[in-house]
C-alpha cells in the first residue's frame, strides 16, 4: 500500500492529517515567506523527500481554513516567471500559532519516540 | 473561543458570498495548474502531457472546489439549502399534489384559528386582572334559573361584612349619553363600587382610579368623578394627559375625569367594552329613579376575591351563614319568598357570563366542532395524498438508493418536503384566519350594539394550531415516506416502474375513504340543518311588514320633563309632515328592539291557566300604530281618539291571547284583569275591542305568545322612553332618517333619539342563525370539495396502478362501461360504510345543537337523506372522472409500457 493512499485515508477520516498539513503550511510560509499554493505543495513534497505523495489539491481546503482562522492572509501577485498567482503570507497570530503547535508537536513526538524506544 | 466565533462568522459570510469565492478559487486553481504546467514543460513534457500530469497531481479541479466549498461554508446550511432547492423543485413538478396539500392545510388551520380565537376571547381567556382564579361571583340558584343580579341594599350587606372575603366589588352596566341634545351618543359605562379596581388589582395608566371615598352619595372630595378606558382616551383625547381634570356630560350631568384605565381592561364581563366607569352612588344622577334604597330592583352583579386558601365552597358556606341576617336587613315589605335561595360564591376567573357569552356560547362551540371536522377531513386528505405519493415514489427512492444516496439523506429530504408543505399551509392558513375572524365578527356585531371582542390572533392560538398541523403533516407525510425508503434498491430496479414496486395497500385507502365520507356527511347534514333553520326563520311572517319601517327610540333626555302627551303630539305632527313619511305612531316598545314588558293576566272565571302561561307580553300603542307596522286586525277595531284617560279601559289582544284566555266564543267585549306586581295598586279591568294577528315580539325565533296591547293615552301620561314607528313612502326607511331627525330636533330640542330600521333589527335578531347557516354551509361545501378531491386522487391513483390489468381486461374484450363499473364498485363499499357511519354520527351529534335549530328535528329524515344523496353524487362524480379515463385507455399502449 502506497503512502499516498494512506495519507488520503487519514485525511478523509481524521483531523490529525489536517492538523499536520496546517502545521507544514505554516512552517513553509515561515521559512520561505509569501508563497502561492502550488509552491507550498511542491515544498512540502520536496521536504518530505517525496515520502508524502500528496495530491496538491488537498492543501487548498487547509489554506481556506487557515485563512478563515486568521493565521494567514492572501493576495494576488505575480510569480517569478510572470504568472499571476495568489500568494499566502503568515500573520502575527499565525506565527504564534506555529510556535505553539510546533512545540506541542515536538513534545508529542518526543514522548511517542521515547515510548517506542523503551518498548523496543 | 473568540477565534472559533470569528471563524464561524467568516464562514457564514463566505456562505453568503459563495459565488464570488468560487470564482476566486477557480482562478487560483487555474493559476496553480499553469505554474505546474510551466514546470512540467521545463522538464521536457509535451504541453498535453504537462497539463494531464498537472491535473492528475492536483486531483481534478471539481473535487478540489467541492472540498473547499465544504470547508469554507457552513456545510449543514449548504446541504440544507440543496435539499430545500430539491424539495421546491419536486413540489413544483407536482403542482396538483402541492396545491391540494397546501390548501387543505391552510383551510384547516385557518378555519380553526379563526373560530378558536373567537372561542378563546369569548370563553377561555381569563380576565386581565390580578389572580383571576381567586375571583368568585355571588349567585343564587333558583328552581328555574340562576339569580345573578342583586338590589343595592343586599350589596351593602355583603360589602359591610369584610370577614366574608378578602375583598368584594359590585358593578352594573349602565349606558350613558354624551351628547348634550339631539341624536344620542351612547357609550357603554359601568357603575362600580369604591373598591372595584382595588379588589381586581387594576392600576391606572394615568391619574387615579376610583376609591371608596368617591363612592359616596353626592360624590367625594373631587365631586362627581369618572375614569375612562384606554381606547376611549385614545379616540376622544388622542391619548393626551390633558384629559385628566376635564369634564364629561353623562346624561347631561358633568363628571370630572380623574384617571385612565389600563390598556386591555374591558371590565369584568366578556363581550362588553366599557368606555367609562363611575361610582355606584352616581346611579340616581344618571337614571330617572333612585335605586340605592330599593330592595326590589336587582341591578348589581356582585363579585368577591377569595381569602388566602379559602375555597369557593367555604366562601359559600360563610355567605349562607350570614344569609338570614342579610335577608332580614334588606327584606322589602311586599316580597315573601325574598332571598330564600342559598347564596353561592361561584368561581369566575374568566369573568361573569355576559348576555353576549350566553347568546354565542353554543353557536361558537358548534362552529368549533365544525372547523375541527374540516381539519380532520384535511388531515385525511393529506394522509391519502402522502400515502399515494410515497407508494408512487418507491421507484424513484429505490433508484436514488441504488445510486448511492444514504437512507438518512433521503429521509431528510422527505422531511424537508413535508415541512415545506406544512409551513406554506400554515402561513396561508394564518392569513385565512386573520381575515376569517374579522369577517365573522363583523357578521356577529351590529353597529351600536356595544359588543367588543378582542379577536386579534394571539400567540397561543397560532402556536397551538400551527404546531398541531405541522405535527400532522409530518406524521402523515413522513411516516409513509420513511416506510417507502425501506426498499431494496435491487428489487425496485428489477420491477417495472409502472407498478412501482411493493404491494399496493388498497385497505389503507379504503379506510381513509370511509373516514372522509363519514366526516364529510356530518358536516353536510349539519350545514343542511342550519341552512334550513335559517331559511324557515327568514321567511317567517313576523306579523308585521318590516320593510320601510323606521324605529326611533326617544328618551326625555336631561330635560327631565318626560315625554308628556302634548310633547308626543307635537313631535308626531312634525314627523307626519316630513316628506317621505307615510304614517307614524308612538308606542311604548318596538318589536325586536331588545326590550320587552310582561304583565300577569288574572284567570278568567271559567279557566284555570297556570301562572307562567298567563304571563302576557305587553305594549302600549297610539291609534294607527298597527297599520303603520302592517299588523293585520283580525276582528274588532283599532284604538281611536276616544280611547283616552277617563273613558273605559280597552285592550287589543293577539290571536294566541284570544285562544288561551277565551277558547270559546269571541273575545270581543270580554274583560281582562291584570294582576299588579306586589306593592303596586290594582289596575282597572280592560275590555277587548280588537284581535290582531300574532307578531314577533322580542325575537323572531320565539313561538307566538299571548300579547296584549293597550292605548298609550290610557296609561301613564308621562313617559321617560318611548318609540316612534315610522313608515316611509318610497320603501327605504334609512332615506328619511335625516329629515326625521331634523323634524324631531325642531319640534322638541330637548329630546334624544336613536334610529334603527326595522330590517336591521330583524337582521340582527337572526344574526346567530345567519352566521351559523353561512359558515356551516361554507364549511360543508368546502368539506365536500376537499373530500371530492381526495376521492378523485385516490381513484386516479388506483387506476394508474391498475393500468396494466385494465389493459389486459380490455384486450380480452371488456367493455368501457364494464371497466367504469369495476372501478366504481371497487370504491363503493368504503363509501357506503362511510355514509352509514356518517348518518349514525350526525344524528347522534345533532342532539347537541338542538337549541340552535328552528322547526327541524335532529335526525330529520329529509335532511339526512338529501345530505347522503349530495355526498354520494359528489363522490361518484369524483370517482367517475378517473374511471372514465381508465375506460378510454388504449389497451395496446398500456401493455407496451410493461
Amino acid at each position: 500500500m502506497s503512502t499516498a493512499i494512506v495519507c488520503q485515508y487519514v485525511m478523509a477520516k481524521t483531523d490529525v492529517w489536517q492538523g499536520t498539513l496546517a502545521l507544514m503550511i505554516l512552517r513553509t510560509l515561515e521559512t520561505l515567506g509569501p508563497l502561492h499554493g502550488y509552491g507550498i505543495a511542491r515544498r512540502i513534497e520536496q521536504t518530505s523527500n517525496s515520502e508524502l505523495a500528496v495530491l496538491y489539491g488537498t492543501i487548498y481546503p487547509a489554506l481556506v481554513k487557515l485563512e478563515q482562522d486568521g493565521f494567514i492572509t492572501s493576495e494576488w501577485g505575480v510569480s517569478e516567471n510572470n504568472r499571476r498567482a495568489k500568494y499566502y503570507r503568515l500573520t502575527r497570530s499565525g506565527r504564534k500559532r506555529l510556535e505553539k503547535e510546533a512545540r506541542e508537536w515536538l513534545r508529542t513526538t518526543g514522548i511517542v519516540s521515547r515510548f517506542l524506544k523503551t518498548e523496543g | 473561543m473568540f477565534d472559533r466565533v470569528r471563524g464561524w462568522l467568516r464562514r457564514a459570510s463566505a456562505f453568503l458570498r459563495s459565488s464570488q469565492h468560487d470564482r476566486d478559487l477557480a482562478d487560483e486553481l487555474a493559476a496553480h495548474l499553469q505554474l505546474h504546467i510551466d514546470d512540467n514543460m521545463r522538464l521536457g513534457m509535451t504541453p498535453e502531457e504537462a497539463r494531464r500530469q498537472a491535473t492528475l497531481k492536483l486531483g481534478g479541479i471539481d473535487p478540489v472546489m467541492e472540498r473547499v466549498r465544504d470547508r469554507r461554508g457552513l456545510p449543514f446550511l449548504d446541504v440544507f439549502g440543496r435539499d430545500l432547492k430539491y424539495a421546491i423543485r419536486f413540489l413544483r413538478h407536482s403542482p396538483g399534489f402541492t396545491a391540494v396539500a397546501i390548501l387543505s392545510l391552510a383551510l384547516g388551520i385557518g378555519a380553526n384559528s379563526a373560530i378558536f380565537s373567537l372561542v378563546d376571547s369569548l370563553l377561555l381567556r381569563s380576565l386581565p386582572v390580578d389572580r383571576p382564579d381567586r375571583l368568585v361571583e355571588v349567585v343564587a340558584p333558583t328552581p328555574s334559573t340562576v339569580r345573578k343580579y342583586w338590589p343595592y341594599p343586599v350589596w351593602e350587606q355583603v360589602r359591610d361584612r369584610p370577614d366574608l372575603f378578602a375583598g368584594t366589588l359590585a358593578w352594573s352596566h349602565h349606558p350613558v349619553n354624551l351628547a348634550p341634545r339631539g341624536e344620542m351618543r351612547m357609550v357603554d359605562a359601568v357603575l362600580v363600587s369604591g373598591r372595584f379596581f382595588d379588589v381586581l388589582g387594576i392600576h391606572p395608566t394615568l391619574g387615579r382610579l376610583l376609591t371608596p371615598a368617591d363612592d359616596r352619595a353626592g360624590g367625594g372630595a373631587d365631586g362627581q368623578v369618572v375614569v375612562i378606558s384606554y381606547s376611549f382616551w385614545q379616540s376622544r383625547f388622542n391619548g393626551s394627559g390633558d384629559a385628566i381634570g376635564q369634564t364629561l356630560p353623562l346624561n347631561g350631568v358633568p363628571f370630572t375625569i380623574v384617571g385612565i384605565m389600563p390598556e386591555g381592561f374591558f371590565g369584568p364581563s366578556v363581550g362588553a367594552h366599557y368606555s367609562l366607569a363611575a361610582p355606584l352612588t352616581a346611579q340616581p344622577l344618571l337614571s330617572p329613579s333612585n335605586d340605592l334604597a330599593n330592595s326590589t330592583a336587582s341591578w348589581l352583579a356582585i363579585m368577591a376575591r377569595l381569602k388566602h386558601e379559602q375555597s369557593a365552597a367555604a366562601a359559600s358556606a360563610a355567605l349562607q351563614a350570614a344569609q338570614l341576617a342579610i335577608r332580614q336587613a334588606t327584606l322589602p315589605a311586599t316580597l315573601t319568598g325574598y332571598l330564600k335561595e342559598p347564596l353561592i360564591a361561584r368561581s369566575a376567573p374568566t369573568g361573569v357570563d355576559s348576555p353576549m357569552r350566553v347568546q354565542y356560547q353554543t353557536p361558537v362551540v358548534a362552529l368549533l366542532a365544525v372547523v375541527a371536522l374540516v381539519l380532520l377531513i384535511a388531515c385525511v386528505n393529506l394522509a391519502s395524498l402522502f400515502q399515494a405519493r410515497a407508494d408512487a415514489r418507491r421507484h424513484e427512492l429505490g433508484v436514488r438508493l441504488a445510486l448511492g444516496a444514504s437512507r438518512a439523506r433521503l429521509v431528510r429530504q422527505l422531511i424537508i418536503e413535508s415541512l415545506l408543505l406544512s409551513f406554506a399551509g400554515a402561513s396561508l392558513g394564518l392569513a385565512v384566519a386573520v381575515g376569517g375572524s374579522r369577517l365573522i365578527l363583523t357578521q356577529l356585531i351590529f353597529q351600536g350594539s356595544g359588543i367588543f371582542l378582542d379577536v386579534s390572533l394571539n400567540r397561543t392560538v397560532i402556536g397551538f394550531t400551527t404546531a398541531v398541523s405541522i405535527l400532522v403533516a409530518l406524521l402523515f407525510g413522513t411516516l409513509p415516506a420513511i416506510r417507502a425508503t425501506n426498499v431494496s434498491p435491487r428489487s425496485v430496479l428489477v420491477e417495472p416502474s409502472r407498478t412501482g414496486g411493493g404491494q399496493i395497500r388498497p385497505r389503507r385507502f379504503g379506510m381513509l375513504t370511509t373516514l372522509q365520507v363519514a366526516l364529510c356527511l356530518i358536516l353536510v347534514v349539519g350545514a343542511g340543518m342550519f341552512l334550513r333553520s335559517f331559511v324557515i326563520l327568514a321567511h317567517l311572517d313576523p306579523g308585521f311588514d318590516q320593510h320601510a319601517v323606521l324605529v326611533v327610540n326617544v328618551t326625555a333626555g336631561q330635560s327631565r320633563v318626560g315625554l308628556a302627551a302634548d310633547v308626543r303630539e307635537a313631535v308626531l305632527d312634525a314627523v307626519r309632515a316630513t316628506p317621505g313619511v307615510t304614517s307614524a305612531a308612538w308606542s311604548r316598545l318596538a318589536p325586536l328592539n331588545h326590550a320587552g314588558l310582561r304583565v300577569l293576566i288574572a284567570n278568567p272565571p271559567e279557566l284555570a291557566v297556570s301562572e307562567s302561561e298567563r304571563l302576557s307580553q305587553w305594549n302600549g300603542l297610539d291609534p294607527g300604530w298597527l297599520s303603520t307596522m302592517g299588523t293585520r286586525l283580525v276582528a274588532g277595531r283599532d284604538f281611536d281618539a276616544h280611547d283616552r284617560a277617563g273613558t273605559p279601559s280597552v285592550a287589543i289582544v293577539n290571536e294566541t291571547f284570544a285562544q288561551r284566555f277565551f277558547p270559546s266564543g269571541t273575545p270581543l267585549g270580554r274583560t281582562i284583569v291584570q294582576v299588579p306586581p306586589p306593592g303596586f295598586p290594582a289596575r282597572p279591568p280592560s275590555v277587548v275591542i280588537g284581535v290582531v294577528e300574532d307578531a314577533a315580539y322580542e325575537s323572531l325565533r320565539d313561538d307566538a305568545k299571548p300579547t296584549v296591547y293597550q292605548a298609550l293615552a290610557q296609561g301613564r301620561p308621562l313617559l321617560s322612553v318611548a318609540t316612534l314607528c315610522i313608515r316611509a313612502t318610497n320603501g327605504s326607511a334609512a332615506a328619511v332618517i335625516r329629515d326625521v331627525a331634523l323634524a324631531l330636533s325642531n319640534a322638541a330640542p330637548d329630546l334624544q333619539f336613536t334610529f334603527h330600521t326595522m330590517e336591521d333589527l330583524a337582521g340582527e335578531s337572526l344574526a346567530v342563525e345567519r352566521i351559523l347557516a353561512m359558515l356551516s354551509g361554507f364549511f360543508g361545501a368546502l368539506a365536500l370539495l376537499v373530500a371530492a378531491i381526495g376521492l378523485y386522487g385516490v381513484v386516479s391513483y388506483a387506476v394508474n396502478r391498475r393500468r396494466a390489468e385494465i389493459g389486459i381486461r380490455m384486450a380480452l374484450g371488456a367493455q368501457p362501461a364494464g371497466i367504469v363499473r369495476m372501478i366504481l364498485t371497487g370504491i363503493g363499499p368504503s363509501m357506503a360504510a362511510g355514509l352509514v357511519a356518517g348518518i349514525v354520527l350526525s344524528v347522534w351529534l345533532a342532539r347537541f345543537v338542538r337549541a340552535l335549530l328552528y322547526r327541524i328535528q335532529p335526525g330529520d329524515a329529509l335532511n339526512v337523506v338529501s345530505a347522503a344523496a349530495v355526498l354520494t353524487a359528489v363522490g361518484l362524480l369524483a370517482a367517475w372522472l378517473p374511471a372514465r379515463r381508465a375506460a378510454q385507455l388504449d389497451p395496446m399502449e398500456a401493455l407496451r409500457e410493461q
